[in-house]
């Protein structure tokens, strides 16, 4: 059994190191030791499920394995950023004030072209419009715009706006959901009266939303959705 | 802290099931190892299988098997476990038709399967890498 853990442990780590050797082309969205940890997982649990004779146990200790030493890692990569710097890498600019940085990007095993495809995801059709691209550990690009390609947000028009807020779920498929009332703040008697003023059965409501700044979303069943404005407003 | 205490149990559970197969797993092998090679050396030299002694021994093997055999099917392959059931199961019948040599060549694969459960499943440099 001691086998099985220690032979985890390496395999795990051989496949990170390949993962940090290939690039941050094959990485999507998580980190390295993320990804490593996904696919092992992966394998590791459909081996005793596919082949009976292979003891349950012989799958079990293995991922609970990987997943003392993924916490360790995450313990020491969020204490030491050098530890966090072997195992994520760090980002990378890849386009500063003087263009694309192509030593960076060969640094990274990617073209130009694949950094022009995360410009575009981005939103952003030519380097021309970008001030700093940056590679992240996770394989996406973040860009800050120049300020002439900057969106132009209410703040610069001095528009004043209310915040916004999140919609919360009071009745869904007829059913009231009660841990909802501590989040929107509300007396729980104040909603379900009104929830009676809008004439409606409890469960013919298909949903009903309510945000801090008492907007109401309501939909009954098989019919048409309304937004209500009411003074159902949250104390936060 | 309450995902530490969480991974803190994973270790212990880690632990245990290590502990509990380096001592359990091992002591239940090297008993029917032990009991195997008496019959091998009790058989050495004679040809007569089907002495009251060697019986006994034989049914006291099996008994030990059937006792351990749950136990030892949770940490070890099923195929290994079933192959030393299967020899386990001839020797009887060889008994009763008093066949020397299949009798001991069943003890001697018994003998050889208990050892190979270290050589495969314990903690050695070869078997990690």
């Amino acid at each position: 059994m001691l086998t099985l853990i220690i032979r985890s442990i390496i395999i795990y780590f051989v496949v990170l190191v390949v993962f940090r050797l290939m690039g941050k082309r094959q990485l999507g969205q998580m980190q390295p030791f993320e990804l490593v940890l996904t696919l092992i997982l992966a394998d590791l649990a459909t081996i005793p499920m596919a082949e009976m004779s292979v003891p349950l146990v012989h799958g079990i200790v293995p991922l609970l394995a990987l997943l003392v030493i993924h916490y360790v890692i995450t313990i020491l990569s969020k204490h030491f950023p050098k530890f966090s710097e072997v195992f994520s890498g760090k980002p990378v600019i890849v386009i500063n004030q003087n263009g694309i940085d192509y030593k960076a990007v060969q640094k990274l095993n990617l073209s130009i072209d694949d950094i022009l495809e995360s410009l575009r995801s981005a939103g952003y059709f030519s380097p021309d419009e970008v001030l700093f691209a940056i590679m992240e550990t996770n394989g996406k690009v973040s860009v800050l715009p120049k300020a002439s390609n900057s969106p132009v947000t209410k703040g610069d028009m001095n528009i004043k706006s209310e915040e916004n807020s999140i919609p919360i779920t009071i009745v869904s498929e007829g059913k009231l959901i009660k841990e909802n009332f501590q989040q929107i703040k509300v007396p729980e008697q104040k909603i379900k009266d009104f929830i009676t003023s809008l004439g409606v059965k409890m469960k013919k409501i298909l949903i009903l939303t309510l945000d801090n700044n008492g907007k109401v979303y309501f939909q009954e069943m098989h019919k048409r959705a309304k937004t209500i404005n009411t003074n159902l407003k949250g104390t936060s | 802290m309450k995902k530490f205490i969480t991974i803190l149990i994973v270790v212990l559970i880690l632990a245990g099931a290590v502990t509990f197969e380096q001592i359990t797993i091992n002591n239940y092998l090297n008993e029917i190892k032990d009991m195997t090679y008496e019959l091998i050396t009790l058989t050495t030299g004679t040809e007569n299988i089907q002495t009251p002694e060697i019986k006994e021994k034989v049914d006291n093997l099996k008994q030990t098997w059937i006792h351990h055999e749950e136990v030892l099917c949770i940490f070890a392959n099923h195929k290994d476990m079933r192959d030393l059931c299967i020899e386990i199961q001839k020797l009887e019948g060889n008994i009763e038709v008093n066949q020397y040599e299949d009798f001991t060549a069943s003890l001697k694969v018994i003998y050889h399967l208990t050892d190979d459960y270290h050589k495969i499943m314990g903690t050695s440099w070869q078997n990690i890498f």
